[in-house]
């Protein structure tokens, strides 16, 4: 008799694996030709996925289409894992032809005929960019290798809509996985709790981490590892007994900060959690380090030189500047006239600060250098290295390769990045922007 | 609603299907729906003879001929030729004595896949394997010649099956083809070519060698193309009472009682003329008339019989339809982050204000700083963390490149927005937790 296949538990996830079970899950039944899981980044599509499949214990392979960029690739892949062993020379697939004719031999070897066999493709979007005709045929596979129970399940985190254009897909069977709510992530969250801190502590940590969090990443990977790495900074004043562990508006007032640096390097995976530590602790850098952001810390880490700096800004200044403006900014003149300046390019209507900059040849750089800079530095080989240098460290941008015309440049530095060095040389760049206002 | 928790109760012998059975209509009807060659041909009497006598000429008396069959995708092109050899293995004496050879242009890219695939379907890939030959003509004619024993009357007729016929004509100077045709019209040996395609423009793909030789005769499959919509829902209607309904004569489920059968059969009849389902069905079928997407529908309702729930009721139907009918884009908009929704909210204004113009993320940023700053609750927008939100939007592709050079620094880069202004306002309706100012942001006329 037939019996319900025993469903695992996967947390917030109860429907989705409801309904992947009642179409995969009933043994002697048939399957459809394909699957399509979509939803969020993380949101536990593999997960769920795989959980189902072993606890059905159905055989599958499952690729990452970042892997298999290659068909050869993806095939080989597929086809050894569900051998279970690395597949023979003598079976290469270099086209879906071999492909299917190999899965026909395996199935015919291994008696698959009767069950499932499930390919799994993760991050499937990619398909779209191999050969066009591999995606249709994939999704076909059911029909085209004429076994009767596989089953393509791609997963992604684009829409199908976006597959539709190339054409001639079959529509899959989709099952949306709907992005967990505030309550399921903290749900999620409280399953790291560690051993040695009672739970209602956890999950007052994790109210505070979620308040700040939310609002900016809902990537539940993420946001497990930024609670994992700030709840030992969140515990430390009650190891060191400062802080009673019920007290939670001073561990609030202690974290806050942190939270918010940490905030700040999202995803990035720095390891910069020492050295806020250290400045924290001691107390008196606590107030420049809150007001230095990341992309000043960026900025200052490349330690320019003087000259360098200054070219740098010169560049800038170049690049969204229109030439037609150089003349009133560059010759002095007194205030009033600047003024009148600014006040007539109020009114154009993009500003060329969001429009990207533009190209400048190196004469123009140099006339702009000589002018911002009070005293005059001998054109050098050195100075001209500087340059190179720049154009090295990616912070300047060569246009053009011709080797006959002159050098063509571009800044490639932001606004709040020039603002910084400017600071370090107390040099007002506004002034010298018609765009600023 | 028609849930019935009694029933699993092996006394309840009265009205009621038992678990078991369930199961085993479950089997049947997944089975069916899945596997469009299973039920009895529905459906184009017409165009369902012209295939089998073709067939039919070309086994019995050797008749060479060629022919495309034209149609939509999904409206069962396969199903009928599947049908139609199904009908031959029945009733056709020469049955045996022929050759199917089926090629796909998904799976034969090339023409030497395709040769590869055809000694395959006809066994000689042992007697190619050592042979020479000048060119594909050759190599073509050989393996029919294999086919051949005496005289013509002895000689196994070939059936060629092309399906995606067109990305046969892609292949390089249609050599495939022009041998395969040059093969149908001189009578060179028994063969039969039938091209199955979705392009009705295919011939024009065709070059004028391969034309010349291609009988031309062309068997237009269209469904769908003269009936009313009142027809179109009664259509399909009796196609899903056919999906769902178990055929008495079906020997293949011994276990299934008659009583069962009948039990469900009823409960079907009962089923179809509710005003939900029949609702469902029609506004369904006014989105789209594809085969596909009903079976898959269709499957998704009988997934959702299981021990508990042993009748598939109407709010199975309307459910389905919903989660169907569900548009994703909007989902996906509710499952973005507070942040992802003010830019994608920027970006709306932005297109409304320069008419959809492309956009860069410091147009966007731009946006949303002014938005902070009049908006009450500072909230702290930091330049990395917006392009980060930035970058997931372009890799949930909400916003497209308009050009792919990689030498416009990224933050210049131009997008266009793939939303339309009334989805991100339905999701911001929707989005759990959402401050006022934000939502009062997207509803407000932004100049």
């Amino acid at each position: 008799m037939v019996s319900s296949p025993d469903i695992p538990d996967v947390l917030c996830r109860h429907q989705e694996v409801m309904q992947l079970v009642s179409l995969l899950g009933h043994p002697g039944e048939s399957v459809p030709q394909s699957i399509f899981l979509t939803g969020h980044k993380s949101s536990g599509k593999s997960y769920t996925l795989m959980k189902v499949l072993d606890s059905l214990n159905i055989r599958y392979a499952s690729v990452n289409c970042v892997e298999g960029y290659m068909p050869r690739l993806l095939f080989e892949s597929i086809l050894s894992q569900i051998v279970g062993e690395t597949v023979p020379p003598s079976a290469r697939c270099e086209n879906i032809m071999e492909f299917i004719l190999q899965l026909k031999i395996i199935a015919d070897n291994h008696d698959l005929h009767e069950s499932v066999i499930a390919v799994v493709l993760e991050g499937s979007d990619r398909l779209r960019d191999m050969n066009p005709n591999l995606l249709p045929a994939l999704m076909r596979l059911q029909e085209l290798s004429c076994l009767k129970k596989v089953c393509v399940i791609l997963l992604s985190d684009v829409l199908w809509d976006k597959f539709a254009p190339s054409g001639g897909l079959p529509p899959p069977i989709q099952i949306y996985f709907p992005q967990y709510s505030q309550n399921d992530i903290l749900k999620i969250l409280s399953l790291d709790k560690p051993k040695d801190y009672p739970a209602d502590f956890h999950s007052n940590y994790l109210q505070l981490f979620v308040a700040v969090f939310l609002r900016s990443c809902r990537d539940i990977t993420e946001l497990r590892y930024k609670a994992a790495e700030n709840f030992s900074k969140y515990c430390e004043p009650i190891e060191r007994g400062e802080i009673d562990i019920n007290d939670s508006g001073k561990l609030w007032k202690h974290i806050s900060p942190h939270l918010k640096a940490s905030l700040q390097m999202i995803y990035m995976r720095f390891e910069t959690g020492k050295k806020i530590a250290t400045e924290v602790d001691s107390g008196t850098s606590m107030d420049k380090h809150s007001t230095l952001s990341s992309s000043a810390k960026y900025a200052l880490s490349f330690e320019l030189p003087y000259y360098a700096k200054y070219l740098i800004i010169a560049a800038f200044l170049a690049s969204y500047n229109s030439p037609k403006e150089d003349k009133k900014l560059f010759v002095k003149l007194s205030g009033r006239n600047k003024k009148k300046v600014l006040k007539k390019n109020a009114q154009t209507k993009i500003s060329s600060l969001v429009m990207g900059p533009r190209q400048f040849d190196l004469e123009r750089l140099l006339a702009i250098f000589y002018s911002i800079i009070e005293e005059k530095p001998h054109i050098s080989v050195n100075l001209l290295t500087q340059i190179t240098s720049l154009v090295e460290l990616q912070l300047l941008q060569k246009a053009g390769s011709d080797p006959l015309e002159a050098p063509k440049y571009k800044c490639a530095v932001g606004f709040d990045f020039i603002i910084i060095i400017a600071k370090t040389l107390s040099f007002n760049v506004t002034k010298y922007l018609v765009d600023y206002k | 609603m028609s849930r019935t928790p009694k029933s699993s109760k092996p006394s309840d012998k009265g009205q009621a299907l038992k678990p078991s059975d369930v199961c085993v209509i479950r089997k049947i009807l997944k089975d069916q729906i899945l596997m469009p060659s299973a039920n009895p041909f529905r459906g184009s009497p017409k165009e369902f003879a012209d295939v089998l006598s073709l067939f039919r000429r070309a086994m019995e008396h050797g008749e060479s001929n060629s022919a495309l069959l034209i149609g939509p995708r999904g409206c069962g092109k396969t199903t009928l030729v599947e049908c139609v050899i199904e009908a031959l293995q029945r009733d056709c004496l020469a049955f045996d004595d022929s050759v199917i050879v089926r090629l796909n242009g998904y799976v034969h890219m090339d023409d030497r896949l395709a040769l590869k695939g055809i000694a395959t379907q006809l066994q000689l890939e042992n007697t190619l394997g050592d042979k020479v030959f000048g060119s594909f003509a050759e190599n073509l004619s050989f393996l029919l010649q294999c086919l051949k024993e005496g005289d013509r009357e002895h000689t196994k007729s070939v059936i060629f099956i092309l399906e995606e016929f067109d990305l046969f004509c892609h292949h390089q100077n249609q050599t495939l083809l022009y041998n395969l045709f040059d093969v149908a019209q001189s009578a060179q040996a028994p063969i039969c070519v039938l091209g199955i395609t979705c392009r009705k423009d295919v011939t024009d793909l065709l070059e004028k060698r391969v034309m010349s030789r291609f009988s031309n005769r062309q068997i237009h499959l269209y469904p769908h193309a003269t009936e009313t919509f009142e027809d179109g829902v009664k259509n399909r209607i009796q196609l899903c009472k056919d999906l769902l309904s178990i055929r008495s004569d079906n020997k293949k489920h011994p276990q299934l009682s008659v009583r069962a059968l009948q039990l469900w059969n009823t409960h079907l009849e009962g089923l179809f003329v509710n005003p939900i389902v029949v609702d469902c069905l029609k506004d369904m079928y006014a989105y789209t008339v594809c085969e596909r997407s009903l079976r898959n529908f269709l499957l998704l309702v009988i997934c959702r019989l299981c021990d508990d729930h042993l009748e598939v009721t109407p709010t199975d139907f309307s459910e389905v339809s919903r989660q169907m009918r569900r548009n994703l884009r909007v989902a996906f908009a509710e499952g973005l982050s507070i942040l992802e929704l003010c830019l994608l909210i920027s970006m709306m204004h932005q297109n409304e204000i320069f008419d959809s113009a492309p956009f860069n993320f410091e147009m966007v940023f731009a946006r949303l700083l002014k938005f902070d700053q009049h908006s009450s609750k500072t909230m702290t927008v930091d330049r990395q963390v917006v392009v980060k939100a930035f970058e997931h939007l372009k890799s949930l592709e909400f916003i497209r490149p308009v050009s792919t050079s990689s030498q416009v620094l990224k933050e210049f880069q131009m997008f266009n927005l793939m939303l339309i202004t009334d989805e991100i306002r339905e999701a911001v309706n929707n989005y759990q937790g959402l401050p006022t100012e934000v939502s009062q942001w997207a509803f407000s006329d932004y100049t």
